[in-house]
C-alpha cells in the first residue's frame, strides 16, 4: 500500500508531470489552502485565479470550480483554486475578525503565487460574491490582465440575505435558534457582515485589459459592477446557475456550457507559453490558540485517494480518526465540521484524517467509475485502503461520517472492528447505484434497498390511523430480513468491540424501529448508542447544532480514549 | 392579490406538481418546493409586491401555503407592483 504526499518534495519546482498538486501557501503563520491546476508540459500561457463563491454556494460550485481548473490547465493556462482564509482547509475560522479583508488578502495571495509560478499574466475569475471580490481584488491591485464576473450578486447585501434566509428555511424545521448573521455553513459577526455589506470596487489602480460579465438569463446584468473596473466589457450568458447553486447537492449540474465559454475567452489571446513551476508546500503549521499542529496532503492506495492529515505536535495516543464525505460534500465535511473537529481532536493529541473518497471532493475516480456518485460501491475499498495506510494498526481507527459516510462508516466497521463509529444522521434506507446496471453489491450489509418491503414500512409508518400494522410490518421486515436488521449487526459490533455512537433526528431514527418498535436498539448493549435529537437537521446546518454535536462526540472521544490533554482556553470550538 | 400570488409561485416555486393541483391551502413544501427554491419566491414575491420580509418573517409558516403568503404580505401592506 503506497501513501505518498501529493507531490513529493523534488516534484515540487521540478517536475510537473502530476496536473494538479495541493499546496499551501501565504502567510506562514495562517497558510491558505489550494490547488495548482498546472498544463502537463510545464508551459503556461498565463495564469487565473479563481475566487469562490462563499457558503453555500461554496459547496455547490467547489466541484464546478475543479472542473473549470482542469479545463484550464488542458487549455495551457496555470489555474489556482484557494479557499479563502478560515473558509475550506485554510487557517482560520469564520469566528474571525475582519473577514472581507482577509478574503481580500487571501486572493492577493493567490495571485501572488500564480506569480510566483512563473506567469506573466494573471485573470481572475469569480462567481457570485466571489466575483465581488474579485472586482475589488483587481481594483486595488492592478496588473490584472482579464476578470470573469460570473453571476456576480447584485450586491453584497442581497447575498447576505439570501443566503440567511436559506439557512432558515433549510431542513425540515424552522431553526428559531438561529443565530444573527448565521448563513449555510458559517457565521459572519455583526463586524464581519458590515464590512461586507459596505464593500465596493475603488478606482482601479490600473483597470484590466478586459471584463467578461456573464450574467443569468432573465435577470438584470450587473453593468455598475462591470463598469466600475474601467475595462472593456463583453457580456456572455451564465447559463445553468439554478442546477448548480439551487439544488441539493446530490442534483448538481456543472454548467459545461458557461464553463467552456470561461475557458475559451481566457484562452483568446494567452502570451506565449513559459516554462512554470508549482510554488507553495504540501504542508502547513496551523495555530490552534496556543497549540501549534501539522497538516499535510496524502495520496492513498492505488486509486491516489486525496486526503489531509492533521498531526498533534505530541500525539497522546495511537488512534486515528478518519472522517468520511458526507454526500456530495468535500473532504471538508458538512458546513467544515471535519476540518474544525480535526484540528480540535488533534490539539487534544489525536491525529485526524479527512478523506476524499473515489469519485468525490478532490479524489479521482477509480477505472469505469463515474465521478460524483455518492454511496459507490468503489468506497468499501476506499475505506479499506485508507484504513491500511493510514493507520498503525487498521482497528485503531475510529470511523466518522454524517448522511452517506455514516452508512459508511457502520459498513467499514463490520467489515473489519474498529475503536468506534460515530455515525450521524446514517441514511440505511437508498437504491444502490449499482442496482442500475445490476445486483447489489454483496459487502452491503446494512442498506435495506428502498423498493423492497422496507418501503412498504415506511409508507404505512407514514400513515398515522395504519401505526398498529406498521408495527407489524417493522416486525415482520425485521424477521424477513434479519442479516439487515439493526438488532443484529449493532450486536455484532459489539461483539467485535467496536463502540458505536449515532446521533440521528426523528427521520433517521426510524431505520432503528425507534419511532414504532421502542427500543429495538437496547438490545444491542451498553456500547452501542443511538441518540435521537429533536429537531436535528440531516445536514447540521444551524450552526448551534453543530456546536452541540460536536461536543458530544468530543465527549466519547475523550471517554473513549482515556485521558486526553485538554486543549488550550484559547482554543476554539467549532 | 392570490391569482398574482400563485402566478410568482408558478414561476419560481418549482413544485412537483401542477399549480392547478395548488389550492389555497396546499402545503407547499409538500408540494415539492425545495428550500432553496422558497428562497427564490421569496425574492420574486418581494419584487413582486414591493415589500422586504423582515428577518421575523423568514420562516417555514411563512411561505407554507398561498394563503399564508397573503396573509404575510398584507402584514407588510405589500401591493403588485
Amino acid at each position: 500500500m503506497s501513501i505518498a504526499p501529493t507531490t513529493t518534495p523534488a516534484a515540487a519546482d521540478e517536475d510537473l508531470a502530476p496536473l494538479a498538486s495541493a499546496r499551501w501557501f501565504g502567510p506562514t503563520g495562517r497558510p491558505l489552502f489550494g490547488w495548482v491546476h498546472h498544463p502537463a508540459d510545464g508551459l503556461a500561457s498565463g495564469g487565473v485565479v479563481l475566487c469562490p463563491p462563499l457558503a453555500r454556494e461554496w459547496v455547490n460550485a467547489h466541484y464546478c470550480y475543479r472542473v473549470l481548473a482542469e479545463q484550464l490547465a488542458a487549455a495551457g493556462l496555470l489555474a489556482v483554486r484557494f479557499d479563502y482564509d478560515g473558509t475550506g482547509d485554510s487557517a482560520g475560522s469564520d469566528h474571525d475578525p475582519d473577514r472581507t479583508e482577509a478574503w481580500l488578502a487571501s486572493i492577493e495571495a493567490a495571485v501572488a503565487l500564480v506569480r510566483q509560478a512563473g506567469c506573466r499574466s494573471v485573470s481572475l475569475v469569480g462567481m457570485r460574491i466571489g466575483a465581488l471580490l474579485a472586482a475589488v481584488a483587481a481594483a486595488r491591485m492592478g496588473g490584472v490582465s482579464a476578470v470573469v464576473l460570473w453571476d456576480p450578486c447584485p450586491s453584497t447585501r442581497s447575498f447576505l440575505r439570501e443566503q440567511a434566509a436559506l439557512a432558515r428555511l433549510a431542513g425540515v424545521t424552522d431553526h428559531p435558534e438561529q443565530a444573527a448573521g448565521e448563513l449555510p455553513g458559517m457565521v459572519l459577526g455583526p463586524k464581519s457582515a458590515a464590512d461586507l455589506e459596505a464593500l465596493a470596487v475603488p478606482p482601479p489602480v490600473t483597470p484590466p485589459d478586459r471584463v467578461l460579465l456573464l450574467t443569468r438569463p432573465g435577470r438584470r446584468p450587473q453593468l455598475d459592477l462591470a463598469q466600475a473596473l474601467g475595462a472593456e466589457v463583453t457580456h456572455g450568458a451564465a447559463d445553468g446557475q439554478e442546477r448548480l447553486l439551487e439544488v441539493d447537492l446530490a442534483e448538481r449540474q456543472v454548467p459545461d456550457r458557461t464553463v467552456a465559454e470561461v475557458v475559451s475567452w481566457l484562452r483568446a489571446d494567452a502570451a506565449g507559453r513559459s516554462p512554470v513551476t508549482v510554488p507553495g508546500t504540501d504542508q502547513a503549521r496551523i495555530a490552534l490558540g496556543a497549540t501549534e499542529l501539522s497538516e499535510r496532503t496524502v495520496r492513498i492506495g492505488p486509486a491516489g485517494l486525496f486526503g489531509i492529515v492533521t498531526e498533534p505536535p505530541a500525539p497522546a495516543v495511537s488512534t486515528t480518526v478518519l472522517m468520511l464525505n458526507s454526500g456530495n460534500n468535500s473532504h471538508v465535511g458538512p458546513s467544515r465540521l471535519w476540518v474544525e473537529l480535526s484540528r480540535r481532536w488533534a490539539a487534544m493529541g489525536v491525529r485526524c484524517v479527512r478523506l476524499d473518497q473515489s469519485g468525490l471532493g478532490d479524489s479521482p475516480t477509480r477505472p469505469g467509475q463515474a465521478p460524483q456518485v455518492i454511496r459507490a460501491p468503489e468506497n468499501f475499498d476506499d475505506v479499506a485502503d485508507a484504513r491500511r495506510a493510514l493507520a498503525t494498526d487498521p482497528h485503531d481507527v475510529v470511523l466518522v461520517g454524517l448522511c452517506s459516510g455514516a452508512y459508511q462508516a457502520l459498513e467499514a466497521a463490520l467489515d473489519q472492528p474498529a475503536r468506534a463509529v460515530y455515525a450521524i444522521n446514517p441514511v440505511l434506507h437508498f437504491t444502490p447505484p449499482e442496482l442500475a446496471t445490476g445486483p447489489m453489491d454483496p459487502r452491503r450489509r446494512i442498506c435495506w434497498p428502498v423498493g423492497s418491503v422496507v418501503s412498504a414500512y415506511r409508507l404505512l409508518a407514514a400513515q398515522p390511523l395504519r401505526r398498529r400494522l406498521s408495527k407489524l410490518t417493522w416486525k415482520l421486515a425485521h424477521r424477513l430480513h434479519r442479516r439487515r436488521s439493526p438488532i443484529g449487526w449493532l450486536g455484532e459490533l459489539q461483539r467485535a468491540g467496536t463502540k458505536v455512537l449515532i446521533m440521528c433526528g426523528s427521520d433517521e431514527a426510524r431505520s432503528f424501529g425507534l419511532e414504532t418498535y421502542g427500543s429495538l436498539v437496547g438490545q444491542a448493549g451498553r456500547s452501542v448508542q443511538v441518540e435521537v435529537v429533536e429537531g436535528l437537521d440531516h445536514a447540521l446546518v444551524p450552526a448551534r447544532q453543530r456546536v452541540a454535536v460536536a461536543q458530544r462526540l468530543t465527549d466519547h472521544l475523550v471517554q473513549l480514549l482515556g485521558t486526553l490533554p485538554a486543549p488550550s482556553a484559547a482554543t476554539p470550538g467549532p | 392579490m392570490r391569482e398574482q400570488i400563485r402566478a410568482v409561485i408558478e414561476q419560481h416555486a418549482r413544485l412537483s406538481v401542477p399549480i392547478e393541483a395548488v389550492d389555497d391551502h396546499t402545503d407547499l413544501f409538500q408540494a415539492g418546493m425545495t428550500s432553496h427554491a422558497s428562497v427564490s419566491l421569496m425574492l420574486a414575491l418581494e419584487e413582486a409586491f414591493g415589500v422586504e420580509f423582515p428577518e421575523a418573517m423568514i420562516r417555514k409558516a411563512t411561505f407554507q401555503s398561498v394563503a399564508a403568503i397573503e396573509q404575510a404580505l398584507l402584514e407588510l401592506g405589500g401591493v403588485p407592483a
